[in-house]
């Protein structure tokens, strides 16, 4: 399978300070990539490098398995870091340069902008926009040339929670297009719910890449609820295959052992007489691994 | 090319601050090229004589030939309005990132380039034009002498012009990439047009006691060497003698300061992180 982007023993150095270091990785078509990692390690830097607008201090990169080209950039749709574009112009007038740009009609437009929710606000200014519209406008743009692959840099940075809920809801549409998507986010869940594949960067070098399934594991975490918080506390501790029970404010959380799931649990509780008012099953999120990792890489 | 201009134009075309400068702009030289007979009327009203010896209104300031050199003379001093803007188009794009996601988008940094320079082409065409006309009908309506011969023989100020405002605006475009910020390079840009450099050419020219070669120095100063291409015309109405022709050496050193300030410009797009 043509690999969409390749990058092989990346170095950017802006002075003394090493931003990427060594970095290799591949993306595969149709996949959603994820480039995690801390503020500052590198992330931002490694897009800008494989969309010409930082110079590399050594290495290689390919899209499409080519070298790196206008032409190609013209088929790839990126944001890097804020949305760019002109304040005193519309939308749609801000999306005509883009679309100039890229050489392809104006009538992709109003496309693009219908996709990521904006065509009713098309004809107002982006500095009247809010930074939700902002963001969903700098998807309007990476879309125009309908590109096989998407590079998006913190897309829902700054937005609140409706805002994140619908950019993250037009990426995941976007993806059931068959498009790739290269996303960097230093919020782990962010990348755990959107993405398929991931890399966590440390200082400018790759420390860990995989599946994002393969780095759930298979332990289990349940969030319980009981009118009476002491009593189910009480009942959770004595539960035999429960471990690292937690009181939380509203709820109580614990760990299952291997082979037991919530059926189990509830089926225990029941015949302990207690009733449950809720009972959520939460897989082991990638933060602690995110975490782990990087305490190994400090 | 006309991609990379209309890239531009689609960036300005709807700017506020865009419209009202270069309307402005145009709206001054016409104004100012055409009202010279009227401020010669004025002075005349007021009273004041020129060297006692002739009346202000019958200075031909509108004939054939010297239209031409007199109307591009005045015109150069207005030619700051769109070397603003041009300031203005690239910063705007440094602080909106925009110069960056033009690149991200397609462009490559030569396309960049040369869209900012075909935008700086074409409004010095423009303004070329513009005063082209504004002669015409002025020479046509004013000038003793209306022989096609009379009328085209001192138009390469025209020309001297063009390379003026070419190469002024390109001066501000490197201005605008080495400072980036808009208000400090328009501050910068006017003091040392207006002030700094004057100043000092004044001072090493007059002062006798300074070596020949500081005299002659002053010649390729980036504004003299511009103003060098189309002389003050005026002495000639005093009685004095004036260039009226723009000389090899000038033409040579603008073109040669052009070739530098594009050289410079490309050196720093390719080479810069934006």
């Amino acid at each position: 399978m043509e690999k969409i982007l390749e990058i092989y023993d990346l170095h950017k150095y802006f002075g003394r300070i090493k931003a990427v270091q060594g970095l290799s990785l591949e993306v595969l078509p149709g996949s959603v990539f994820g480039l995690l990692g801390p503020n500052g390690s590198g992330k931002t830097t490694t897009l800008g490098v494989v969309l010409d607008v930082v110079a590399k201090t050594k290495g290689e990169y390919k899209w499409y398995g080519l070298p790196p080209s206008k032409e190609i950039r013209k088929k790839i749709g990126a944001i890097l870091e804020a949305p760019a574009f002109y304040p005193y112009l519309s939308g749609a007038d801000n999306l005509k340069i883009a679309a100039k740009i890229k050489e392809i009609p104006f009538t992709q437009i109003d496309i693009a902008l219908t996709k990521v929710g904006l065509f009713e606000r098309r004809n107002q200014k982006f500095q009247a926009y809010s930074l939700g519209m902002k963001q969903r406008l700098a998807i309007a743009s990476a879309l125009l040339s309908d590109p096989q692959v998407l590079v998006l840099d913190e897309p829902t940075n700054g937005l609140d929670p409706t805002g994140i809920a619908d950019v993250r809801e037009i990426i995941k549409n976007i993806s059931a297009e068959g498009k790739t998507i290269i996303l960097a986010s230093h919020l782990l869940d962010e990348v755990q719910k959107v993405c398929s594949n991931f890399a966590v960067l440390n200082k400018g070098k790759m420390v860990y890449s995989g599946r994002v399934e393969d780095s759930m594991g298979d332990t289990e975490k349940v969030e319980v609820a009981a009118p009476d918080l002491d009593v189910l506390e009480q009942k959770l501790k004595e539960c035999p295959f429960a471990s690292s029970v937690e009181r939380n404010l509203h709820n109580v959380i614990l760990s299952l052992n291997e082979g037991k799931n919530s059926l189990e649990l509830n089926q225990f509780l029941i015949q302990q007489g207690v009733v449950v008012s809720q009972l959520n099953t939460i897989k082991k999120n990638l933060e602690k691994q995110f975490l782990e990792i990087l305490a190994q890489n400090q | 090319m006309i991609r990379l201009l209309s890239i531009e134009w689609l960036k300005l075309r709807r700017y506020r601050a865009f419209n009202i400068l270069m309307l402005l702009y145009y709206v001054v030289l016409i104004a100012v090229c055409a009202s010279v007979m009227a401020f010669l009327a004025y002075i005349k009203s007021k009273g004041v004589q020129i060297k006692d010896l002739f009346d202000p209104t019958t200075i031909p300031f509108y004939d054939f030939p010297d239209i031409w050199q007199n109307l591009t003379y005045l015109a150069t001093y207005l030619n700051v309005f769109p070397a603003f803007m041009i300031i203005i188009s690239i910063t705007n794009d440094v602080a909106f990132k925009t110069m960056r996601q033009n690149i991200i988008d397609g462009l490559n940094r030569m396309d960049y380039f040369l869209s900012k320079f075909s935008f700086i082409f074409a409004v010095s065409l423009f303004s070329t034009l513009v005063i082209f006309i504004t002669g015409l009908i002025l020479g046509s309506v004013y000038s003793y002498d209306k022989s096609v011969e009379a009328m085209f023989s001192s138009s390469y100020f025209l020309l001297g012009f063009l390379l003026n405002n070419l190469s002024f605006f390109t001066f501000s475009f490197l201005l605008a990439l080495l400072i980036k910020r808009t208000g400090i390079v328009i501050v910068l840009l006017g003091i040392y047009t207006f002030f700094a450099e004057p100043l000092t050419a004044v001072i090493l020219e007059n002062v006798k006691e300074l070596p020949q070669f500081c005299h002659e120095m002053t010649a390729y100063f980036p504004i003299k060497a511009l103003n060098n291409l189309v002389p003050n015309p005026f002495g000639r109405y005093l009685f004095m003698e004036i260039t009226d022709f723009i000389s090899i050496k000038s033409l040579s050193i603008a073109f040669g300061q052009l070739s530098i300030y594009l050289t410079l410009i490309w050196l720093l797009l390719k080479k810069r992180d934006v």
